[in-house]
């Protein structure tokens, strides 16, 4: 039972990790896109 | 696209200098909602539909310098952190030549010509602002602050753009910020000194 409930909190752990990256990756990208502003952004 | 560039090829040169991409975590990014509300709000400007565009300009103009402000507002908050500085001065660099033509970044009908993104046809007149951008077609000579506009072409890159001299020192800025939050070194020895 403490196994699945530290295997859950470290799950748990994990996963806020990863979305606390992804959010610092999009922040970073969105402030990139936001501040420049070359001539047809953001077409692809 | 140079500045998503910019963010890939920070992340892969700051791995191959052995950094880690979890310590992104510890990158003390405040207010890194305003990047997303900046981006939202210039996204609702430059896609709004395309024949409208001209009905919709003071409105438009407004929304797109309030979210340059909401960028000097995190940039300023985020001050510490190195990169972010240089970030901000391409900002500013962007910004004043954005607020002293109206709102928009100035381009000329040649430079756009010159790279083959759009035809002559595609073009608006001048005094027009470029439908789904966030530039407006000026001839050099009625352009404020030329030099700050978007005039370096890059027609023989994979996606040909035209950019402007705050664009690369935005570009720089954001490679130099991944760097010090992937990379071990001085950034967390300044948070654990508070300096």
């Amino acid at each position: 039972m403490e196994m699945i409930e530290r295997g859950g909190w470290e799950m748990k752990r994990v996963h806020h990790l990863y979305v606390k990256v992804l959010y610092a990756v999009i922040a970073i990208a969105a402030l990139a896109m936001a501040a420049g502003a070359p001539e047809g952004w953001p077409m692809p | 696209m140079i500045l998503v560039f910019a963010v890939a090829i920070g992340i892969v040169v700051a791995v191959a200098r052995g950094g880690d991409l979890h310590r992104l975590v510890g990158l003390r990014l405040r207010f890194g909602w305003l990047a997303l509300l900046a981006l939202a709000a210039q996204v609702y400007v430059i896609y709004y539909p395309a024949e409208q565009v001209e009905g919709a300009r003071t409105l438009h103009a407004a929304v797109m310098m309030g979210s340059y402000a909401a960028l000097v507002v995190l940039v300023l908050v985020n001050r510490g952190i190195p990169g972010m500085p240089v970030i901000g001065l391409g900002l500013l660099l962007n910004l004043a030549v954005m607020a002293s033509n109206g709102g928009y970044m100035p381009v000329t009908r040649e430079a756009i010509i010159a790279t083959g993104t759009r035809s002559e046809a595609e073009l608006p007149p001048d005094g027009a602002r470029l439908p789904r951008s966030k530039d407006v077609l000026l001839p050099a000579d009625q352009t404020r602050l030329w030099i700050l506009s978007d005039v370096i072409t890059a027609p023989r890159m994979p996606l040909a753009r035209i950019y402007s001299i705050g664009d690369l020192v935005v570009a720089t800025g954001v490679v130099l910020l991944i760097q010090v939050a992937m990379v071990p070194g001085r950034y967390e020895r300044s948070l654990e000194t508070g300096l």
